[in-house]
């Protein structure tokens, strides 16, 4: 592999991939209940 | 030097709290969203009572205790802004007005002020929903708003 042979370009896809989903997923449940909060305004 | 994927996932950090902090202030300013504010308390926040300032401007001073709210039922027109207070005679008690951004706590020795506005007709219900004995379940009040329409 890749990595092995040549440490310095190590590129991290899976933490990378699941940190944004992470984000993706906070993002739709803060703006969710956000929206719902401004519309019983 | 720090790592490129770590100062990356700084600055999406903070570009992401950026964007909350922002859609705060865009619901208090832009589309006035209301904040709950904690009132110096007085005695006379125990007595439970509507005034009707004009038209359409009502204040409810509401007293919560084991296991009701007074007053029970307001009748308010459409279109009604009401300053609500609560204070609570016994223990700590919920205030929710059902569908509506009203969430409060009904703190002994302290008193909770926010604003509503009414611009559907129906009959808001509010429950107490910080558990508070055994009639908890039963604690209930209504904001009846011109409902029947006359
Ligand atoms: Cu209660």
């Amino acid at each position: 592999m890749q990595a092995s042979n040549n440490p310095e370009k190590f590129v991290p896809r899976g933490a990378i991939a699941f940190f944004a989903l992470l984000v993706v997923l906070g993002l739709i449940i803060w703006f969710g209940i956000y929206f719902l909060m401004l519309s019983r305004i | 030097m720090i790592d490129k994927f770590e100062r990356n996932v700084i600055i999406a950090a903070l570009l992401l709290s950026g964007l909350f902090i922002f859609s705060l202030f865009y619901a208090l300013g832009a589309r006035k969203a209301d904040v709950t504010e904690c009132l110096p308390y007085d005695k006379s926040y125990e007595t439970a009572r509507v005034n009707q300032i004009d038209k359409t401007t009502y204040q409810i001073f509401y007293v919560a205790r084991m296991w009701s709210f007074e007053p029970a039922i307001t009748y308010i027109p459409v279109g009604s802004e009401v300053d609500l207070f609560l204070t609570s005679q016994d223990v700590v008690h919920g205030f929710d007005i059902y569908n509506k951004n009203v969430n409060l706590m009904g703190v002994p020795g302290g008193v909770a002020k926010t604003t509503v506005r009414f611009d559907q007709p129906g009959v808001y219900k509010v429950v107490c929903h910080e558990f508070c004995g055994t009639g908890h379940q039963n604690m209930q009040a209504e904001i009846i708003v011109n409902y029947p329409k006359k």
